[in-house]
């Protein structure tokens, strides 16, 4: 306790230093005073009263410094001068410290941009009450969701949530001042937002009793969407909007951070009956934990699927915490959306740390190199009485005087860059980056190793100064010591060989992207235009009504100049799930250990094959009688499904059949047709719909009209630049529905880009990486051939008189640089080995050990070593050997 | 070397201490002297030690100062027993009987076996 109070007694002296001095030597003044009164008391002279009472006092100045040392902190001055000291020093070479903090801010965006996204995807809770505790409720098999009656059962019985709602994510055409608009929705349960805490202002939120069917119908709206529609005017509330038709009143407006989970322009209470697939949210109560709501809502499944006939809504439920939702897990067992980003992150974490390692070995060779020109300095530090202790401190300072603005200009630098690209992605509001406490902890350590890293090595080497040598050689021009030059090649090897491994990582990932882009999708992306119409369901109320009005649209489609062929689709290719199960005719019953794969279906409109460019192998396309005649039921296969089913046998005139689970779902299928045994007609190359880098998948397609759906991506082939004829588009349909919008504008080009964005952005990423450290490895190469050749002048000089030729000196330099680069590449190669091992599953069409990729680095790796050898070589090799002795 | 000042200062700390004590407030100088005085001039001091000490103690809480004037008519800095350093004072006494009892106990020991 008492050594604490001290403590803070001395921290705070530090602030007013002047005025304690100058106390303190009033008092001794006074203490000189009586002392010298009474030795003259005594009956000494002045003289002697003055000298005597000097020397009992120890000398003022011992005494001052004694009382500093004592008040203060011997340490915290000592920094404070060797702070002023490296000042100094680095200030002297700007030129050089300049480079360093530039090559360190490099690095250290590199690393705290990383930092951040990691800790946003994984570490950092999202900036909502509670966020730890929410949970996403799907469905495992089924559509991925459960139907409205489930959620009532749910929300009633559950014991696990403290606040629980429902969703679905949707589209509503809408209409204001003419034009026709779709918007984005969320369907919701009236309690969706108490999970979120989210509070209405202006205006109030949903209430139970409004769920009820037949009671008005209601919105909120989102913050943007009010202040874009209604200028964020209040009187927005009370107003109706309407939405596929329908009237809406608006009740409240959102606040602005409510676009989390699912950002959307308009809320629309769910109510009762309404037959759509909806998902959860739900809060956790204190203490419940995952597993335990898992067999929480287990449990309330068993109970509705004894009491309820089944379907394809009463799938089981399946829970999950929002982040592994949103992004997957480290483990990157879980794919999301945006694919595996945890394996992503870690990849690149472990990318920028050793970009950081690579600029730390060529600081600490600059240091290093510098320390020479310093040995002098360093001997009379050491024979003046400097401790080696002393030494390594100073020399860790200025280190540190490197490393701060290094990685503060770094991490300025860093969050720049990640504001421009949320912007760039428009990213939700929750989506930040902002320092936190573990990030300033990240950069905390960051400056810390960093600092440690590149002055620790050449500070312990300038302390084991030879002060009788050092005071020498400054004198002479030998070379320098043995140790400090294998220091600066040991380092510049470890450059080269984190540079390959970086190199190889980045080649493996732009050669897998390459494979990517390489594969053949199964369509022609080119020249197509798609988009997205939802009819709303008051106006058009069948099969037959949505049939007619989009099979009239996409003819009128047709006659447009330039056009070569329209069509529709429920699904783009790469773009979304629409899975069955189906039984063959005459196919052997299949064993139960091997599941029965989900098989993609998709209904199209003529002319599907030659919009999409998907080649027809056999059999015909669909024509409109298709679709017209109740009776005939038909299908296309593609390759790999005629393959699973009829290997070697030609598909056309088999038979296949939709495979339902009960009766009520066989019911609904009677209307179209699809209930009976389909006849396949036409056979097509296999298309790529998941993604170019995953495995080829079956499918089915089917004629449009046989399935009631009200939402159909419509597609245009033309021969013109897709922007000139949206326009007209847009004003064919206004002229066929005025409330109709259209949605997702598209040229399926995009769509392509968009599916390979991850490993797009991962391969220039890592790239970049790659090439910055092959950049620091070459300089760091070029200033040690460089240092060696100027330290060599004399010893080339005396080679060149005894007869060497400049061919000779020439490969002497060159083999010196390379075999520099040769030792680092081959331990950067053995590091790449294992380092691909863990990169295996981001690979794609190339293994871990791809030949052209090893080659094309060492190629690179040859260009690097003229790059970096070829100057000093020539220089070395210019030089005239009797000035170099005589100037000796 | 910087053990020996270390005890120096630890039982220096002490007397200042126990002369504030008897004394009651006093100046550096005052204490210096008598320090010297009670040590019967055995232990020379130097009058600058004094000043470090008188720091520590301060910074610790067990004495406090103030500028006063001293007989004489000068301006000097007078140091004062705190309750703390009373507290302080007692114990560290306590604690340097135990000591010198345990060590007298092994140097008898000695010259007993001798």
């Amino acid at each position: 306790m008492r050594t604490l109070r001290a403590w803070i007694v001395r921290l705070c002296s530090l602030f007013k230093r002047k005025q304690l001095d100058h106390e303190f030597g009033e008092e001794i003044e006074c203490h000189l005073a009586m002392h010298i009164e009474d030795n003259l008391r005594s009956g000494m002279s002045p003289e002697e009263a003055r000298r005597n009472a000097l020397l009992k006092l120890g000398g003022v100045d011992r005494v001052f410094e004694e009382h500093r040392d004592r008040r203060g902190f011997r340490w915290l001055a000592e920094l404070q001068r060797n702070l002023c000291y490296a000042a100094r020093i680095l200030w002297k070479q700007k030129a050089l410290s300049l480079i360093v903090i530039g090559i360190l801010a490099f690095a250290g965006a590199a690393n705290t941009a990383v930092f951040s996204v990691y800790n946003f995807l994984f570490l950092r809770s999202f900036p909502y009450p509670y966020s730890e505790r929410l949970v996403y409720v799907g469905t495992s098999g089924g559509y991925g969701g459960y139907d409205s009656e489930s959620h009532y059962r749910y929300r009633e019985e559950n014991r696990s949530f403290e606040a629980f709602g429902s969703y679905n994510r949707d589209y509503r055409n809408y209409s204001r001042q003419g034009e026709a608009r779709t918007t984005s929705i969320l369907l919701v349960t009236y309690d969706f937002a108490s999970v979120f805490q989210y509070q209405p202002a202006p205006g109030r939120g949903f209430l139970e009793k409004e769920e009820g069917p037949g009671e008005p119908k209601i919105v909120m709206l989102s913050h943007s969407f009010w202040q874009r529609e209604f200028g964020g005017s209040v009187s927005a509330l009370g107003e109706t909007l309407k939405l596929d038709g329908e009237v809406h009143t608006v009740v409240g407006v959102l606040p602005s951070n409510a676009d989390f989970p699912q950002p959307a322009d308009l809320w629309v209470l769910f109510q009762k009956g309404q037959g759509t697939t909806i998902r959860g949210f739900g809060r956790l109560k204190e203490g419940v934990s995952l597993g335990q709501a898992q067999q929480d809502l287990t449990r309330i499944h068993k109970s509705m699927v004894e009491t309820r006939s089944m379907n394809d809504f009463l799938a089981p439920p399946r829970l999950q915490f929002l982040r592994e939702r949103l992004f997957g897990n480290l483990r990157g067992s879980t794919i999301t959306l945006f694919g595996n980003l945890g394996s992503t992150i870690t990849m690149l974490l472990f990318a920028a740390g050793i970009l950081l390692l690579i600029v730390c070995l060529n600081v600490a060779g600059i240091m290093l190199a510098r320390s020479e020109s310093r040995s002098q300095e360093m001997g009379i530090r050491t024979a003046l009485g400097a401790s080696r202790a002393g030494i390594i401190r100073q020399l860790l300072t200025e280190s540190l005087l490197l490393a701060l603005p290094g990685v503060l200009l770094g991490l300025l630098m860093g969050q720049a860059l990640l504001k421009l690209i949320a912007l760039k992605l428009e990213a939700p509001s929750w989506v930040r980056f902002s320092p936190d406490i573990p990030f300033l902890a990240f950069c905390v350590v960051l400056t810390g190793a960093t600092t440690a890293f590149f002055g620790l090595a050449p500070a312990l080497q300038a302390a084991r100064v030879d002060v009788q040598h050092s005071l020498h050689e400054a004198c002479s021009r030998s070379s320098a010591s043995g140790a400090k030059r294998r220091g600066l090649k040991m380092l510049v090897v470890g450059e080269v060989a984190f540079a390959v491994v970086l190199l190889v990582g980045a080649g493996l990932l732009l050669r897998s992207w390459q494979k990517m882009l390489a594969v053949d999708p199964g369509f022609r992306a080119d020249h197509v235009f798609t988009f997205n119409i939802k009819l709303p369901p008051s106006a058009y109320k069948g099969i037959d009504d949505n049939a007619r009005f989009f099979n009239r649209f996409i003819e009128s489609l047709r006659q447009f100049p330039g056009v070569t062929a329209a069509s529709g689709a429920n699904v783009l290719p790469l773009g979304g799930y629409n899975q069955f199960f189906f039984d063959v005719e005459g196919a052997a019953p299949h064993p139960v250990a091997e599941p029965d794969p989900a098989i993609l279906m998709r209904w199209i409109f003529p002319d599907y094959f030659k919009t999409m460019g998907v080649t027809l192998v056999s059999g015909r396309d669909f024509n409109a009688e298709d679709g017209r005649a109740k009776n005939s039921c038909v299908a296309i296969v593609d390759q790999s499904f005629a393959r699973r089913y009829w290997p070697g046998a030609d598909p056309i005139g088999k038979r296949i059949r939709i495979r339902t689970e009960n009766d009520g779902q066989r019911e609904g299928m009677k209307e179209s047709g699809l209930d009976r045994w389909m006849t396949v007609v036409g056979l097509t190359r296999n298309v790529a719909h998941y993604g170019l880098d995953r495995a080829i998948e079956s499918g089915v397609y089917i004629p449009y009209n046989k399935w009631r759906s009200s939402q159909m991506y419509i597609l245009v082939r033309s021969t013109v630049d897709p922007a000139g004829i949206v326009g007209p588009i847009r004003s064919q349909l206004h002229k066929l529905d005025p409330d109709v919008g259209i949605l997702f504008p598209m040229t399926m080009t995009e769509v392509v880009k968009r599916s390979t964005l991850v490993r797009r952005v991962l391969s220039i990423v890592m790239m970049l990486f790659a090439v910055a450290a092959l950049l620091i490895a070459v300089a760091g190469v070029y200033g040690v051939v460089n240092y060696t050749v100027s330290r060599r002048t004399h010893e080339i000089g005396v080679r060149m008189a005894l007869g060497a030729t400049r061919g000779q000196v020439l490969s002497m330099v060159v083999g010196g640089g390379a075999r520099l680069m040769i030792v680092g590449a081959i331990l950067g190669v053995a590091g790449a080995f294992a380092a691909s091992q863990a990169m295996q599953n981001m690979l794609f069409g190339i293994t871990a050990f791809d030949v052209p990729t090893y080659f094309i680095v060492g190629a690179v790796l040859i260009g690097a070593v003229a790059a970096a050898t070829l100057l000093p070589a020539k220089r070395a090799a210019n030089i005239e050997p009797m000035r170099s002795l005589r100037s000796e | 070397m910087s053990t020996k000042t270390d005890v120096m200062q630890g039982t220096l700390g002490l007397m200042v201490l126990k002369i504030l004590e008897t004394m009651g407030p006093l100046h550096g100088y005052g204490i210096a002297r008598r320090i010297e005085q009670i040590s019967g001039n055995l232990l020379s001091v130097n009058y600058g030690t004094i000043y470090p000490a008188l720091l520590k103690l301060e910074q610790e809480g067990c004495i406090s100062s103030e500028w006063g004037v001293s007989d004489n008519n000068r301006k000097a800095k007078y140091y004062k027993l705190t309750r703390a350093g009373r507290k302080q004072l007692q114990e560290s006494a306590r604690e340097w009987e135990q000591t010198k009892c345990i060590l007298e106990r092994f140097l008898t020991l000695g010259e007993e076996s001798s």
